[in-house]
């Protein structure tokens, strides 16, 4: 069977008090054997999902926070969800997310990760040379000037001739170096960061992004925050209040599995979208694939 | 028989122990520390040499850079910059110089990835060999600001350049008690002016993040300083009053001292029984 790294992203924009009930329709593409539940938005009002065989995954609402001595919670980088669970071709996962908050919760959001599995021949799945050297090696792509509410496109890592490339990670972060009398406003911080930063540097605030392949076949069913899919740049301290923030999680590079193979003189794209508002600055967003060169011998 | 080894291509998952030492061979433990002196001033440097112990090949496993980790963001003391390491054969480990954190190295604040970040897989150095690094440090001169703080909101506000020059920047968020005023941003040279909106009773009503966006919107404005509005409340909690006054804490970079330390084995052959 062949892999491929697939994220399922449900996005409730409006969760009433008490919470509901929701589900995500998968692919008809391909099974899909689920590893990782994230929440965003969530925090301890709880959220809980059926498995392939139609049973409830917790008695009651789950979290994906940890407990914290001297605060309230802070939030993981998600729920492990081991063994794998293999949902149908087409299926779907049934979704509570809970409310205490006595409030509506906005946009609430449940990441499903996992793996794709594709019958061989299904899809294109170049691999590495039968004899291969391997080198350590980071590819950077520069998303200039993302304004507040733009959608940027098929922004492109272009792998060098020399060698293939397997992605085995992905970081990115609004950050363009000062220099003395020049412009601190290079990448200012977006909007939503809730530190007293200096200019220069920033954390993902509304950005989402999708990974697309070269025949633009995406890893995802939809845009995902940027955070989840290129990890944390910056780990930002729990709130006073003890209010979920999402973001106050401990470094930690987004991982990609199985790694993503990409052939030397092939591509692989990222589609961005920002939704900080139009009263946003622009920022330059600095997107970093590391991984290994596989060299031919 | 070499010291470099040839992995399983089919192996997709490869964690450390898949890295057989070669037979004839031992690794032992080894830490590598090095350290530069470079300007704060946000000009890359190249080509900087750090040569190996030439009695043995070292396998280059992770990287730790406490001087240069962005944990702890600009203002809290922490230098974020780019960094290229290039290996002892000439080759790039990456494409350009790109940002220290993540992919190459983290902190160690907190105890976060206080063992190095990795390098996978594993580079091998030649015996002799020297490590080149390039880097480009954001400049480490202050940045002039000036702060109004609200009850559950800050305005900030930052010079349009690093260093000294932006101390002659100055802000005033003036009230004029008539009713349902616009808010307004006049600049005279590095003079800054917001005029707060009021409302059918003459009251402030711009919220810290209305005056936010005024600045930032406004270009002759945004050419002298930069606002920046956090907290809970900025949305939502009304502004102040604030009377004219200069930005402070702009200074001059200085030189800073990268330190590093690489983590892993050197390779070591064993003598023939």
């Amino acid at each position: 069977m062949i892999q491929r790294h697939q994220d399922y992203l449900i996005r409730v924009p409006s969760v009433p008090v008490g919470g509901g009930e929701f589900s995500i329709n998968l692919d008809t593409d391909a099974p899909f054997a689920l590893r990782l539940v994230r929440s965003r938005n969530i925090g301890v009002s709880g959220w809980n999902f059926q498995t392939p065989r139609r049973q409830w995954q917790s008695s009651k609402l789950r979290t994906d926070v940890q407990a914290q001595f001297g605060t309230n919670f802070r939030p993981s980088r998600g729920s492990i969800i081991y063994p794998q669970m293999v949902y149908p071709v087409g299926g779907t996962i049934p979704i509570l997310i809970g409310n205490e908050t006595g409030a509506p919760i906005l946009d609430a959001q449940l990441l499903f990760r996992g793996s794709k599995y594709f019958e061989p021949g299904r899809i294109a799945a170049p691999t590495y040379p039968a004899q291969v050297s391997p080198l350590k090696f980071d590819y950077q792509v520069v998303v200039p000037n993302v304004g507040g509410t733009d959608t940027i496109r098929f922004n492109q890592l272009r792998v060098k001739k020399d060698a293939d490339f397997a992605v085995r990670f992905g970081v990115c972060d609004p950050f363009t170096p000062g220099v003395e009398s020049g412009s601190p406003f290079g990448a200012p911080i977006l909007a939503g960061d809730n530190l007293t930063d200096g200019p220069n540097f920033g954390q993902g605030a509304g950005v989402y992004v999708q990974l697309v392949d070269e025949v633009f076949k995406p890893y995802s069913n939809i845009p995902i925050h940027i955070n989840d899919l290129f990890g944390q740049g910056r780990p930002l301290v729990p709130l006073s209040s003890g209010a979920a923030n999402d973001d106050s999680v401990l470094f930690f590079p987004g991982l990609y599995t199985p790694e993503i193979y990409v052939q030397r003189e092939h591509s692989l794209y990222v589609d961005v979208y920002r939704e900080d508002g139009a009263g946003a600055p622009p920022v330059n967003l600095y997107f970093r694939f590391g991984g290994c060169k596989a060299f031919a011998r | 028989m070499t010291p470099y080894f040839c992995e399983d291509p089919k192996q997709l998952y490869k964690p450390q122990f898949a890295y057989a030492t070669p037979a004839g061979y031992r690794d032992i433990p080894y830490e590598v520390d090095f350290e530069f002196t470079i300007p704060g001033d946000g000009v890359m440097v190249r080509q900087l040499p750090h040569q190996l112990d030439d009695d043995e090949p070292f396998l280059l496993h992770a990287i730790v850079f406490p001087q240069i980790g962005t944990a702890l963001g600009v203002e809290n003391g922490a230098t974020p910059g780019l960094c290229r390491i290039w290996d002892t054969r000439g080759n790039p480990l990456s494409e350009d110089l790109v940002l220290a954190l993540g992919a190459n190295c983290q902190s160690g604040f907190d105890s976060i990835n206080g063992f190095g970040f990795p390098v996978e897989p594993a580079v091998l150095c030649d015996a002799g060999g020297a490590l080149l690094f390039d880097f480009q440090l954001s400049t480490n001169a202050g940045v002039a600001s000036r702060r109004l703080t609200g009850s559950a909101a800050v305005l900030t506000f930052y010079a349009a350049v690093y260093g000294t020059a932006g101390n002659s920047a100055t802000i005033q968020l003036a009230y004029v008690a008539t009713p349902n005023h616009a808010l307004t941003v006049g600049v005279v040279g590095s003079a800054v002016t917001v005029t707060l909106a009021t409302d059918g009773a003459s009251a402030i009503s711009s919220t810290f993040a209305d005056v936010q966006n005024a600045i930032n919107n406004t270009p002759a404005a945004f050419a002298v300083l930069f606002a920046y509005a956090t907290g809970d409340d900025a949305q939502t909690e009304l502004v102040t009053a604030l009377s004219s006054g200069a930005l402070a804490g702009g200074s001059a970079s200085t030189p800073v001292l990268i330190q590093g330390t690489l983590l892993g084995f050197k390779r070591r052959k064993e003598c023939a029984e």
